[in-house]
């Protein structure tokens, strides 16, 4: 268990709550929304620094959007007191890194160009540990994680096969690394991770007519939501599944998605909802002026703006109606 | 020998003593608080400077009631003390010490969080000073209670 010790936290609070004003509310998304076009839209984020500030092209907004990442990290690296609660946040990159990577040697390709900077290891760093296949530095999960890819690539030649390895062992990492914390907040965070993550694949999987055998190896462990109740729900139809989860906080929030699901054969409208969720629950971080909670809800107001974002300059690019933007959007955290 | 060490003299020193030390030690980490979440905000936002240090100021007086009394019960004491004398100027230091290191503390952690207010709305200055006075009053009343205990 790492200490978390909240008054250490108060000069990282008091940085945050300053850049907290410049997060993008939804007045500025509404005015790039609202642009005639990307370009104008794109002026919005200028105005608001984003990424390093070199980049005139809307065009490159990825290139942009990869760099405020970045920027984010860095600037919460410097202020951690901890500096592990913010490793829990980037080893996502470093998993995205290494599926990237394999799948790239497993197809005989040089490794893309869209690995991402933000991880523990830079994107140079981990693509010799691949490569050369060192991996000291590497995390008891990652290490387990990379040989299982192998082993079923090796059997199955299925490139899938490594998405769902390096995913799950992405959310392994991340979840156990939360709940190393002494800190009650990131442990509930990690509970509602799972069960959102859960429940996402779980409906997805039983559209796809999957097998238990398929399910159960990807359902993570810890949640709220027990194994067993995937289970035995298992046997019934998926309404049945969406009905039973009403004794849970997330029975509204699935039954609303469901029916979405329903009228528009999407999940995508259920995805948000339980994004939101998410997010409503990082919100409470709002009301704690001392720890660890504002510091960590900063970097996931700064993900969702960003996931916003990318949301609005795609769907502006490719011309789609305000309206359709808007509905996509994420619950932002001002 | 312990007859010789426990004089009223040496127990009204111990209340002098209690009196700044503990107080002071809260006045210490209440404005060491105040101050490093001023610094982050300022680190952001340099023209807020004025508002901050008068928030990260406030916990300080704790220590300055703190050395009043001290001083008040230094300026008692005498070579002919009897030990009921000290005994009673040693228990006039506690209310200003004890109070003084909790509400120290607890106002720090007020205007620390006066401080982060002000950086989102730099117009909420005075509710901000406001919300802290109101743990000054304890203060000024564990002051207030010290001194009468001096005569």
């Amino acid at each position: 268990m790492t200490k978390i010790n909240r008054d250490d936290y108060a000069y990282a609070a008091g940085l945050i709550r300053a850049k907290e004003i410049r997060l993008l509310d939804s007045d500025r998304l509404n005015r790039m929304i609202e642009a005639p076009d990307a370009a104008e839209a794109f002026k919005v984020l200028t105005e608001a620094e984003y990424g390093y500030g070199n980049t005139e092209n809307f065009y490159s907004f990825e290139q942009v959007l990869a760099e405020e990442m970045k920027k984010t990290y860095d600037l919460l690296a410097e202020i951690a007191p901890v500096p592990e609660v913010v490793d829990a946040f980037k080893r996502k990159y470093d998993y995205f890194n290494i599926k990237v990577l394999l799948k790239a040697e497993f197809s005989g390709q040089e490794p893309p160009q869209i690995l991402m900077d933000t991880g523990v290891f830079g994107a140079e760093q981990i693509k010799r540990i691949i490569r050369e296949r060192d991996y000291n530095d590497l995390s008891p999960v990652m290490i387990q994680a990379i040989t299982d890819t192998y082993d079923a690539f090796s059997r199955m030649r299925d490139p899938q096969a490594v998405d769902l390895i390096i995913d799950k062992a992405s959310y392994d990492q991340f979840v156990n690394d939360l709940n190393e914390f002494d800190s009650p907040f990131l442990n509930e965070l990690a509970r509602i991770i799972i069960d959102i993550t859960n429940i996402k694949m779980y409906i997805r999987a039983r559209g796809l007519n999957k097998s238990w055998d398929f399910i159960g190896k990807l359902l993570l462990k810890g949640g709220e939501i027990s194994e067993e109740f995937y289970f035995t729900e298992f046997d019934k139809p998926i309404e049945a599944f969406v009905d039973d989860l009403r004794q849970t906080k997330y029975g509204d929030m699935v039954k609303r998605g469901w029916e979405m699901y329903i009228a528009k054969k999407n999940i995508s409208g259920l995805e948000k909802l339980l994004d939101d969720f998410l997010m409503r629950y990082i919100r409470r971080a709002k009301l704690i002026t001392m720890g660890v909670e504002p510091f960590i809800a900063y970097l996931f107001a700064k993900e969702t703006e960003i996931r916003n974002v990318r949301i609005i300059m795609t769907g502006k690019i490719n011309g789609l109606n305000d309206d359709l933007i808007r509905e996509r959007l994420r619950l932002g955290y001002v | 020998m312990l007859e010789q060490i426990l004089t009223g003299q040496f127990l009204a020193y111990i209340g002098a003593a209690i009196a700044f030390l503990v107080a002071g030690l809260g006045s210490s980490k209440g404005v060491g608080l105040a101050g490093q979440t001023g610094a982050g905000v300022l680190s952001e936002d340099p023209s807020k400077f004025g508002s901050v240090m008068l928030l990260q100021a406030l916990p300080s007086t704790q220590a300055i009631y703190g050395f009043v009394i001290a001083f008040l019960i230094i300026g008692k004491i005498n070579d002919a003390m009897t030990l009921q004398e000290g005994l009673r100027l040693f228990a006039a230091g506690l209310p200003m010490g004890i109070v003084g290191l909790v509400s120290a503390i607890y106002q720090g952690k007020v205007a620390a969080s006066g401080i982060q207010m002000i950086a989102k709305h730099p117009e909420s200055v005075g509710s901000a000073i406001t919300l802290a006075l109101m743990v000054e009053m304890f203060a000024i009343l564990a002051l207030i209670v010290s001194i009468l205990m001096i005569g």
